[in-house]
């Protein structure tokens, strides 16, 4: 099998009742930071061990063009210029690696998390509303058929296609 | 070493025609025609392509979606014979207008004002970003008997976006 192209990892995010939005149109760059706590130590009979207190996992999105026609845009003005947080800025994202892309279901990942409004307004290329997705637990492990770009997850094991 | 220059080449028709019938629109036109590339010896108006439509810029970004700007110059070329000083004047304050308007700027016509709302939707994943004059409008060439050729130089900036 061939290396994956970059587009093999999919991120869509969804707040609401409205559907996962795909996540990245224009950006080349978006990395899921891990930000993991991990600590070596070397004792006097010279072992080395490896302490770690787990990751802090961390999207930056940036920029979002913001479009009314996308399903994410309501969700993120109302946090930027209602200056929202808490549980208003709670949404859930989606991950799913495309290893095979005439597969009709794909692994996939889905988990809570907030939005953290970064900044709003940019250059004068377009609006733009940049923001941070942290994830925060219920993390799932499944499958996402994808239709017309919009992904549908199921906790259902690999294998049923 | 210089760049590469990449051109646009599969939406260059598309654009060409759009531009076509955009210029073609100017509410100073009427009852004369802007031909395409194609101007009589003596008389006519008409729009021409400079060269092909140039890649910009070009994003290939996280989700597998490509977007290009594109550059697309032309010129618009006014062609007449025995043209007064007043005429001269004439020729070329019509095609500054030209200019003004495709940039989107207001302009008057036999005292109407116009301006044009927004660019034309183009087919497909294209956009026309914008229109603007590279240079204001000049004598280019006097020929035989005396048939002047004033030319104004633009440029259209477009983007094109498509799944890779």
């Amino acid at each position: 099998m061939a290396k994956l192209k970059r587009e093999a990892h999919r991120l869509f995010l969804k707040a609401g009742s409205k559907p996962y939005y795909l996540v990245g149109k224009g950006i080349d760059d978006m990395s899921v930071e891990m930000n993991g706590s991990f600590e070596t130590t070397k004792d006097v009979t010279g072992e080395t061990s490896v302490e770690d207190s787990g990751y802090q996992p961390q999207v930056s999105v940036e920029p979002y063009y913001a479009n009314p026609e996308d399903d994410i845009y309501d969700f993120l003005k109302d946090l930027a210029l209602n200056r929202k947080s808490g549980d208003d800025a709670k949404a859930k994202y989606l991950e799913v690696i495309i290893e095979d892309t005439t597969a009709a279901s794909h692994e996939a990942w889905q988990e809570d998390c907030r939005i953290e409004i970064v900044s709003y307004g940019g250059d004068t290329s377009g609006f733009q509303i940049a923001y941070n997705i942290y994830p925060d637990g219920n993390r799932e492990q499944g499958t996402a058929t994808i239709t017309d770009g919009v992904p549908t997850f199921s906790t259902s094991a690999l294998g049923g296609e | 070493m210089g760049e590469t220059v990449r051109y646009d080449l599969d939406n260059y028709e598309y654009v060409s025609r759009a531009l076509w019938d955009l210029v073609n629109a100017y509410p100073d036109l009427e009852p004369d025609e802007i031909s395409f590339a194609d101007i009589d010896v003596e008389t006519g108006i008409a729009f021409i392509p400079t060269s092909g439509a140039v890649i910009l810029n070009e994003i290939n970004d996280v989700t597998g979606n490509t977007t290009q700007d594109c550059l697309y110059p032309f010129t618009i070329m006014y062609k007449a014979g025995g043209l007064s000083e007043n005429r001269k004047v004439n020729v070329k304050e019509w095609l500054d207008n030209l200019g003004r308007w495709l940039e989107r700027q207001p302009i008057t016509v036999r005292g109407t004002e116009y301006q044009m709302e927004q660019y034309p939707t183009l087919t497909g994943n294209r956009e026309i970003k914008k229109i603007e004059r590279t240079q204001p409008s000049f004598l280019s060439e006097v020929g035989e008997d005396n048939v002047e050729t004033w030319v104004i130089a633009l440029q259209a900036t477009y983007r094109n976006e498509f799944n890779r």
